[in-house]
């Protein structure tokens, strides 16, 4: 007995809204060969089609499992059909779906199943999110902070927007996005001393990861108003040309908004998963150009060749927006939650 | 080089989904935080939401609605639809939008772009027009007349000139409409789009006429336009994004393939 393939659409869409899983091509397949296996009886298959709530999710532990080649779990989803009344759990990683237990006829998962599960998930070392360990994102007044927030929270990391100078100093790693124009953005930074905060951030060594404006306020000047900007990485923010076109002699208008690719001059632990053929989300009319090239990380090509990405040692820096770019996007985010902070590849 | 973008649109009627043909006999098809979801799933490169909610004391639900989609989706989405103050702006914006977009409240107020653009960024604020063909006359040189109250009001407003208005006040962005076209299914309206687009600096989204995926590209190939808006051709499951995608892609359009 096989699962239509309607059937594995609506369960797929259920277990992504109920916690964020992405039950791509090859776990329906999987799912395909596993549910009715699961639930064995063709009245519960027929009642899949109500499923109507997944349980038991905890956001934490839907952390996606990136490391290839393992095929250990990285989360679980508890099924639960009302009608008629059954629950399955399955366990999930990157590679893998899996249904480790069914309880048919029972309202809750039971808690010593749930230990059992607790203590196997402990085992897996590089999916515990220690406690206390806290992702600051600089609120410096500067749009877009939401966006940043969910897309960590969403990775089942734990964050705060904060302009609190103790806590961003407390903080394992920080986020330094931001919208917005460079001029007003270094004048509410001085003003509440967080320029201070990120240079020193940065001197002792904090992972930090600049988005779109963050990243262009990081260089020394700005030509967006003149600014004096904080000088972490040497060189200038420019701004594209006012009339330019692409190499076929089509106009390029500015902002450039959308969708383009990045190519990537090395490796870096930042880019773990990422290709050639991914594409980021970009909106910006200026741009970073780095006195030293060995500070490009990646380039993109609107008309002109642009640094996109920037390195320098334990500051990494995109122009595009790694929380509205999808599944790259969201990868990017989740290897530098890992990250060291150190410039080789692991 | 920048890819060229596929946005379905939702319209959004008290936290439903629903889709208007020609602004009439709309009927609601489903939750859009779903829909959304699903689309992210399926390789929209952006969203846009039209909230058609009559009374404005039901706005939070739309709100509710953002938020709900924010949690779910990574790619940027726009809302619009009854956005008259700042204050409307800020509420979309911190529920957790990327754009919003401004129509009749513009045409009416046109201040708001100018006070949005520098509360917000010109990245966030889309400037919707509804356009019909007209007449060339002197009040409307370029025989293309901004409407609004969804088609129903004519302004004696040149759709070009107000183009250029809001490019300066600081529309990050243009999402053109024509009301001719919307919901014919028989392509866009191509002479609109061109007009448009090759006189302001600023991206311009196409909207109104798509049936097929040639429709598609007859608006993206060339400078008509930056992105496609589609509605229906998606949501009753004639096509696919990626179908249509694999389509432009196949004809040399650079667009987003993988997600």
């Amino acid at each position: 007995m096989n699962l239509t393939k309607r059937q594995c659409i609506r369960f797929s869409r259920i277990v992504y809204q109920g916690c964020g899983i992405n039950l791509h091509e090859g776990k329906q397949q999987l799912l395909q060969a596993i549910i009715p296996f699961s639930f064995g009886s063709a009245s519960i298959l027929n009642a899949l089609q109500k499923v109507n709530s997944i349980s038991g999710v905890r956001r934490h532990r839907v952390e996606k499992y990136f490391r290839k080649g393992q095929r250990k779990w990285a989360g679980y989803i508890k099924v639960k059909l009302v009608e008629p009344r059954a629950s399955a759990i399955f366990l999930i990683s990157t590679n893998t779906l899996s249904p480790a237990y069914m309880l048919n006829n029972s309202r809750d998962v039971n808690s010593s199943l749930l230990t059992k599960i607790d203590h196997e998930y402990k085992k897996i070392p590089n999916l515990q999110i220690n406690k206390g360990v806290m992702i600051a994102i600089i609120d410096y007044k500067a749009g877009n902070l939401t966006s940043v927030q969910r897309a960590l929270w969403f990775l089942g990391m734990e964050c705060v927007v904060t302009h609190d100078y103790s806590r961003i100093m407390s903080a394992e790693r920080i986020v330094f996005p931001g919208v917005g124009a460079a001029g007003s953005a270094m004048a509410d930074l001085r003003a509440m001393d967080l320029d201070k905060a990120i240079i020193e951030a940065f001197h002792v060594g904090k992972p930090i990861l600049g988005i779109c404006l963050g990243t262009q306020v990081i260089m020394e000047a700005s030509e967006e108003n003149d600014t004096k900007c904080l000088g972490v990485i040497k060189g200038q923010t420019k701004r594209f040309p006012e009339v330019f076109t692409d190499h076929n002699g089509h106009r390029l208008k500015v902002p450039h908004m959308g969708w383009n690719r990045v190519s990537f001059k090395r490796r870096h632990p930042l880019l773990d998963g990422i290709g050639p053929e991914n594409e980021f989300y970009f909106v910006h009319s200026y741009y970073p150009e780095p006195s030293d090239p060995a500070k490009v990380l990646g380039q993109t090509d609107y008309g002109i060749v642009f640094p996109s990405v920037l390195v320098s040692g334990n500051l990494v820096a995109t122009q595009f927006h790694p929380e509205k770019s999808g599944q790259p996007g969201l990868r990017i985010l989740a290897n530098f939650c890992k990250w060291s902070g150190k410039d080789h590849v692991e | 080089m920048l890819s060229k973008r596929i946005i379905p649109c939702l319209d959004v009627r008290d936290g439903k989904l629903t889709k208007g043909i020609k602004f009439e006999g709309n009927v609601d098809i489903g939750d859009p935080v779903d829909i959304a979801a699903w689309y992210y799933e399926e390789g929209a490169d952006e969203l846009v939401f039209y909230d058609i909610t009559a009374s404005s004391e039901r706005r939070d639900i739309m709100i509710e609605t953002v938020r709900k989609v924010a949690e779910k989706i990574f790619i940027p989405f726009s809302v619009g639809g009854g956005i008259r103050t700042i204050e409307d702006m800020r509420l979309v914006l911190l529920a957790g939008a990327e754009k919003v977009s401004v129509n009749s409240g513009a045409v009416r107020n046109p201040e708001i772009i100018a006070l949005g653009s520098q509360a917000f960024g010109s990245q966030c604020i889309v400037l919707g027009m509804d356009v019909k063909k007209v007449t060339p006359s002197d009040t409307i040189p370029s025989g293309y007349e901004v409407v609004v109250d969804g088609g129903r009001t004519d302004m004696g407003l040149d759709a070009l000139a107000w183009a250029k208005q809001g490019e300066r006040l600081g529309a990050g962005e243009i999402c053109l409409n024509s009301i001719d076209a919307d919901g014919t299914k028989e392509g866009y309206e191509l002479t609109l789009n061109t007009l448009i687009s090759s006189n302001v600096n600023i991206p311009v989204i196409a909207s109104g006429g798509a049936g097929t995926p040639e429709h598609i590209f007859e608006v993206l190939v060339g400078d008509k336009a930056d992105a496609a808006l589609i509605a229906s051709m998606t949501h009753y499951g004639n096509y696919t994004i990626k179908d249509i995608k694999e389509y432009l892609h196949k004809k040399g359009v650079r667009v987003r393939m993988n997600w």
